[in-house]
């Protein structure tokens, strides 16, 4: 029984401690903290000022927009504030605009997610080491051309007459006509979007698997090694589960970033300097759609309403990825 | 005692010479224009924007002329130009509230309603009552009532380039939306006659053959439909095709104003069937629709000789440089038999001119500035450079220096380095050097005087390019969508595999639009067209 007391006002007194000690936890955990709390502070303040304040501005989506009245001075849009949003869903436009957005992302996001991970695996997989170095160093050399010379450069190599993809695939034998132009087949459009978005990208993206691979521990390859694994066993039980986390970080925020093309977002500008009247079809996404018939005619509601869309969309997007990740895995970023 | 006399008679007489010669050349420079800023050249810096992509537009601020003006009176301009044609920059600026000192912009592009309407421009005609009463003498008389926006009030000055006085002087055919052909190349293959689409046709294919290049035929405005350059333009026209705007593709009533597109005409029908034609037997290169920059044209052309080409020769000159003096209009039109030849409705009554701002810091030298720029002293120095060294006056007109006139077979060379016409189309077109050109056109049949001059000359303009829509008319987006959806649809209906194909192709395209609301479109045209009637015939 006296232990019984003992025990209880042991209890209570640590609860009680513990209550204390979280009630000053938190602030002396903040003094303890401040010099990184410091360092925090900066990119607070430019989130607050530049991604805080101005979502304000969706208010635009709502109203008829006029410059100079501004924000509070413009009038509201008709049917409630929705007319931008009827606008963008009656146009009988925006099924194929929505359809070549979707298909250009899903292929870079999904199709093409592997392929930087397949690449840094091959790659650790090198054993000469000058050769690996050189490997990666050309591979993310494209990254940094510019999308505005690049698709100057596409455009001159892809074309029949100037550039030597024709010709090197009718030698290949996989293209029957010399005079077949890709950028003028609508057909071939993603495709062509995604091919050069990888060759652009996959050195680059694969940089980080490959810092992940080097914090892998070697003693577990070298166990896999007694135990007779082979190259393929160690890939599929060690290298894969370890880069597992990062993977799927990776591919939660691909997913929000869908709508875009994924986290380079260089959906806009593929689209928009490889356009032209032929493949306009298949090349025609929802940001030169806004570019086309809201900014241009200066439609700035009706602008910032298809964007609101893209945005809502592309957070279901993110959270979804999220919520999947989390179910499969124990991973998440939410 | 008669030496003396006669000493004295001819000293009287070759002064009486020497002073009807002083005042021919100085009635040209108005000197008795007493204008406003004269009276303030004291330094001062503007900003200007110029929402137009002009190749030639070398910059301000490097050449002998700008400095010159800059010495006459005080003003540098830190000009910016836009890099695009589709005016986001514009557009941009507006929503941001950071317009420039000065925007040049075209008085009927989509901005400029907007930036009236919602009040980022300072009415002209207040200012310079205000700052520079006499600015009104220097300008076309009818500057302010022809181009005056629904409040009547003027902001914009638009240059015009012509005036069809000065057109039926002209009496040549245009190079402007028409056929150029390489003169020298033509001669080598036996000088063909090319007066029928037929004749065209097979001088297009003695040339492949003869000069073994792949595509003789060239064209580079295939992404601009409505544009009269545009090739189905050209040979709309051929066929007998009403004229159009310059830009717009417009057929207007000159009676009532009723408008409607071009495409639905039958010629427009015979031009793609005739393209197809050419396709399909190789003279048309496929791929011009999917190059867009002149880089890519000029690369592509490098090892095909340009044998004939659709368009503006001046446009073909910066693709082929090499070859720039070569290009001619064709020896005569090429008409279908039995159709009447038209040219586009060439002369405008506006191109992209000043505005100021209301962010302008100093609105009273602004529109002291534009005086002078739209004054004799201001236009002379500007279209023709700097008396006694780029010209001299002869016999009432300019006769250019040696060294001007070797400039002038690079004008992009030209205006970079001699600073001559770098501002034209930048700052209106003086009533005044109009009036120079068409006397100098007319020379003893009329005789010049200055007084005479600025009464003579009115802004006009064709019913065709002014009917266009304002830009935040609600039509503007099926306009968009039905220029998009003709854009897309010329590859298909030129590159179809058969006539028949072709055809198929043309008519979808024309369903297709009539859905998208062309007869709406139209109406709206027509109200335009209207206003414009009323406003020509006055």
């Amino acid at each position: 029984m006296e232990s019984c007391e003992n025990m209880k006002s042991i209890v209570t007194a640590e609860v009680h401690m513990g209550i204390t000690k979280n009630k000053k936890g938190f602030l002396s955990r903040l003094w303890e903290q401040k010099i990184l709390q410091l360092m925090v502070i900066p990119a607070l303040l430019w989130m607050i000022v530049f991604n805080l304040i101005p979502s304000f501005g969706i208010l635009i989506a709502f109203q008829d927009y006029m410059f100079k009245e501004g924000i509070f001075g413009s009038p509201w849009a008709a049917n409630y504030g929705l007319q931008n949003f009827i606008d963008f869903f009656a146009d009988p436009d925006i099924i194929e605009v929505i359809k070549n957005t979707f298909g250009i992302s899903l292929l870079k996001v999904f199709v093409g997610f592997p392929i930087p991970i397949i690449f840094a695996i091959l790659l650790n997989e090198v054993r000469i080491v000058k050769f690996k170095k050189f490997v990666q160093t050309v591979s993310y050399f494209p990254y940094f051309i510019s999308w505005a010379i690049l698709a100057l450069m596409v455009t001159v190599w892809l074309s029949p007459s100037l550039g030597f993809f024709n010709t090197m695939l009718v030698k290949l034998h996989l293209l029957e006509d010399p005079e077949y132009l890709f950028l003028g087949d609508p057909a071939a459009f993603w495709w062509v979007a995604f091919v050069v978005e990888m060759w652009k990208t996959t050195g680059y993206a694969a940089i980080i698997y490959i810092a992940s691979m080097a914090g892998i521990e070697q003693e577990m390859y070298e166990a896999a090694d007694i135990d007779g694994a082979g190259r393929m066993d160690k890939i599929l039980h060690i290298t894969l589960p370890s880069l597992k986390g990062i993977i799927l970080i990776m591919l939660i925020l691909n997913a929000g970033s869908i709508l875009n093309g994924g986290l380079n977002a260089s959906n806009f500008q593929q689209c928009y300097l490889l356009q032209n009247s032929m493949n306009q079809p298949a090349s025609e996404i929802l940001d030169t759609y806004v570019l086309r018939l809201g900014i241009k005619l200066g439609r700035y509601s009706y602008a910032t309403a298809v964007g609101l869309v893209t945005s809502v969309v592309s957070l279901i997007f993110l959270f979804t990825a999220n919520k999947i990740s989390a179910k499969l895995s124990d991973e998440s970023l939410l | 005692m008669k030496k003396i006399i006669a000493m004295v008679l001819s000293v009287v007489m070759v002064l009486g010479l020497c002073m009807t010669a002083m005042a021919a050349s100085t009635n040209l420079l108005n000197m008795k224009q007493d204008l406003e800023w004269k009276k303030d050249v004291s330094p001062i810096k503007f900003t200007a924007f110029m929402d137009v992509n002009p190749n030639e537009f070398a910059g301000w601020g490097n050449d002998p002329i700008s400095k010159e003006i800059t010495k006459r009176t005080g003003v540098t301009i830190d000009v910016t130009a836009a890099t695009t044609t589709d005016h986001t920059q514009l557009q941009a600026m507006i929503a941001s509230n950071e317009l420039p000192d000065f925007v040049l912009y075209e008085p009927l592009n989509s901005a400029a309603s907007v930036m009236i309407k919602q009040g980022f421009l300072q009415p002209l005609n207040k200012l310079w009552a205000k700052y520079a009463p006499k600015m009104k003498t220097v300008l076309p008389q009818n500057m302010d009532s022809f181009w005056a926006a629904e409040d009547g009030n003027l902001y914009n000055i638009p240059s015009y380039f012509s005036d069809k006085r000065i057109d039926a002087v002209k009496g040549n055919m245009l190079t402007h939306g028409a056929f150029v052909i390489n003169r020298t190349l033509w001669k080598k293959i036996g000088s063909p006659k090319m007066n029928t689409p037929a004749e065209y046709k097979a001088a297009l294919l003695k040339a492949k053959k003869l000069l073994k290049v792949k595509f003789p035929l060239f064209n580079e405005r295939l992404d601009f439909p409505r544009d009269s350059t545009n090739i189905v333009n050209v040979f709309y026209r051929t066929f007998g095709g009403a004229p159009t705007g310059d830009k717009n593709a417009i057929i207007v009533n000159k009676e009532t104003g009723a408008a409607r597109l071009n495409f639905t005409e039958p010629a427009y029908k015979k031009a793609i069937l005739y393209l197809n034609d050419l396709y399909r037997s190789g003279l048309f290169n496929a791929e011009m629709f999917t190059s867009q920059k002149i880089e890519q044209y000029q690369q592509l052309q490098k090892s095909n000789k340009i044998f004939s080409a659709a368009g503006n020769a001046f446009d073909l000159c910066k693709v082929d440089l090499s070859n720039a003096g070569a290009y001619k209009p064709t020896v005569d039109p090429v008409i279908e038999k039995g159709a009447k030849f038209t040219l586009p409705a060439g002369y405008g009554g506006g191109w992209y001119g000043p505005g100021i701002s209301t962010n302008c810091k100093n609105s009273a030298r602004a529109i002291k500035y534009l005086e002078f720029i739209m004054s004799d002293e201001g236009a002379m120095l500007t279209y023709h450079g700097v008396e006694g060294k780029d010209y001299t006056m002869v016999d009432g007109y300019p006769k250019n220096s040696k060294a001007k006139d070797e400039a002038w077979k690079n004008f992009g060379k030209m205006q970079k380095d001699m600073g001559i016409l770098n501002y034209y189309l930048a700052w209106g077109t003086p009533s005044f050097i109009d009036a120079l050109y068409y006397f100098h056109l007319n020379k003893g049949k009329e005789a010049y005087t200055l007084e005479a001059e600025s009464n003579r000359f009115a802004v006009d303009a064709t019913i065709e390019n002014q009917t266009v829509l304002a830009g935040d008319a609600r039509e503007k987006i099926t306009e968009t969508k039905i220029e998009d959806l003709w854009k897309t649809s010329l590859p298909k209906m030129i590159l179809a595999k058969s006539k028949k194909e072709s055809e198929a192709a043309y008519n979808t395209f024309v369903a297709k639009a009539k859905k998208l609301g062309l007869a709406k479109l139209e109406v709206a045209y027509s109200a335009v067209g209207n206003k414009w009637v009323n406003k020509l015939t006055k």
